[in-house]
């Protein structure tokens, strides 16, 4: 009689446990039920399919140098390159705008050793030359840019160097990117040092005042 | 002798139940009672203070707006008119805020190129301009920090520098949300009113949240923002294309953060703070494309995020150029 009383009092404790689980996870599966499954926008992001373009700005096909006149409506004259390189011999050991004796004199150059006619071509003025004596419109300067700066190059092309607008996602619109000389004085290389803007009014992880800096 | 023997009252004070009685109503025992019950009542009356001073600027319906996630196609529309239409009352500008959803097979990652930042801040002003931010606080979720070259700890930073950049002996570094993995903002919200989305976005559901800045002290990388006044922006200054969850004007009292622009860059369009950047030093991406730029930088960089050591395993990597 005793031995049986015990069973039962294990069994109907074990059955008050299995409800209690029970209850316990229908409360919680029901309260969980409160913050629905986040739906998605559109369907899955795949890679592949139509791909918009990326347009790279590109320096105008037909270079011209501004002659510091101003026309009658006030715009600057600007003049072509064969206007007076036709007619003049080149000097392909130029290596500075100062051994000029006229024109393109005020010019800084700060580009390592390189002479003028290390990128332009002495041959045709309106173009400009590669190391293997290529020649090479100007629209196309980044291929002469990447015969020195490798690395540069490889980031521009895998998207880690250069300012872009646009679509991250092709798929969905196209991208805009600058080209080497739209950053680039390509005589005078060296990104200029600039003013930053927008100083941070708050305190918050900063030293104190930007103003009194 | 014959009187018979009172039954004390219980709480051994001594006195004798039934004499207790007869004292009437200004016994010790009532007083307590009162000034209990008095104390009480002005307790409840502090509690619900909030709700007698009730301001105008807190519509009934805002009031009794839910959680976003438990809002249906339906409610969500509804909340969304009416937040225009309070911009418009309050702004007296036109915006369409939208609220766009995570994509299955998109997780964001940004990188940053340390090499070529040149600290010139216009990430900051750009963030500023496009998630309308307070005018008269400057506030922005990026912070570029001026740092000494040989350290890499962000808690020696400068935000306050003010010449012109870079500076030879520095290297600059923009720190906004990492967007991580195991935010430790998310764990400490006592009302869920932050939480990661599945393209990894850490977001706040700025009319849920309480304002009580846990998720600020809990950030190691001083992301969160906190709005202390209401946001005062001219009428043709605000960008008037706006979504719930990232750059709605947002009311006075609630945190804030960066959400990689998820207005933007979850219609595919790049954030506003690479978009600005003049040297390139921003890569965003689908982590989830092999193909992608920000995958290239992490196969073939040195990268590392900040604050390893916290495992809080950031969505937002920087890296230096050989």
């Amino acid at each position: 009689m005793q031995k049986i009383t015990k069973t039962g009092r294990i069994v109907v404790t074990i059955g008050l446990l299995i409800m209690a689980i029970l209850l316990a996870s229908v409360t919680i599966s029901y309260m969980e039920g409160g913050i629905k499954e986040q739906e998605e926008g559109l369907e899955t992001w795949e890679p592949g399919g139509e791909q918009h373009p990326v347009i790279v700005n590109r320096p105008g096909l037909m270079p011209m140098v501004d002659s510091g006149k101003k026309d009658h409506n006030g715009n600057a004259v600007l003049i072509r390159c064969n206007n007076c390189h036709d007619v003049k011999k080149p000097n392909t050991l130029t290596a500075d705008a100062t051994q000029l004796d006229d024109f393109h004199q005020n010019m800084t150059f700060k580009h390592h050793s390189l002479k003028c006619a290390s990128c332009h071509n002495p041959e045709d003025y309106e173009s400009l030359r590669l190391a293997d004596g290529t020649s090479v419109a100007f629209s196309n300067v980044m291929q002469l840019c990447a015969q020195c700066h490798g690395p540069q190059y490889r980031d521009y092309k895998n998207g880690s160097h250069g300012g872009m607008t646009g679509y991250w996602d092709l798929t969905r619109g196209p991208r805009k990117r600058n080209n080497c000389v739209d950053c680039h004085d390509p005589h005078a290389p060296a990104y200029p040092k600039l003013m930053p803007v927008f100083p941070p009014k708050t305190r918050a992880g900063t030293k104190g005042d930007a103003s009194t800096h | 002798m014959s009187e018979e023997k009172k039954e004390p009252c219980g709480s051994n004070c001594g006195c004798h139940g039934s004499n207790a009685g007869k004292e009437g109503m200004f016994n010790r025992r009532n007083l307590l009672k009162g000034a209990g019950a008095t104390l009480g009542v002005a307790a409840f009356a502090k509690a619900m203070a909030p709700l007698t001073e009730w301001k105008e600027t807190t519509s009934v319906d805002e009031f009794l707006q839910t959680h976003y996630r438990e809002l249906d196609k339906e409610q969500l529309a509804e909340v969304i008119a009416r937040l225009e239409k309070e911009t418009r009352e309050n702004y007296d500008a036109e915006v369409s805020i939208s609220d766009i959803k995570p994509q299955k097979g998109v997780k964001f990652g940004y990188a940053l190129n340390l090499s070529i930042c040149v600290g010139c801040r216009r990430c900051a002003k750009a963030c500023h301009e496009e998630n309308n931010h307070d005018r008269a606080s400057g506030n922005s979720y990026i912070r570029v920090l001026e740092m000494s070259k040989g350290s890499m700890d962000m808690e020696h930073g400068n935000a306050d520098y003010n010449h012109p950049v870079p500076r030879d002996d520095k290297f600059y570094m923009p720190v906004q949300c990492q967007q991580c993995e195991n935010p430790p903002c998310v764990d400490v919200c006592p009302v869920e009113a932050t939480w990661k989305e599945n393209d990894g976005i850490v977001v706040v559901d700025y009319n849920w949240c309480i304002g009580c800045r846990y998720c600020e002290a809990a950030c190691p990388y001083h992301a969160r923002r906190f709005n202390w006044t209401k946001p005062e922006i001219p009428k043709e200054e605000i960008n008037p294309e706006q979504g719930y969850l990232s750059n709605r004007i947002r009311p006075q009292g609630v945190m804030e953060k960066c959400t990689f622009c998820l207005h933007r860059t979850r219609k595919g369009k790049l954030p506003a703070c690479l978009e600005a950047c003049p040297t390139g030093a921003r890569v965003f991406g689908n982590l989830l494309d092999p193909k992608s730029e920000i995958r290239t930088v992490l196969a073939n960089k040195r990268v590392f995020v900040l604050k390893e050591e916290l495992g809080t395993k950031p969505n937002f990597f920087y890296f230096f150029d050989e």
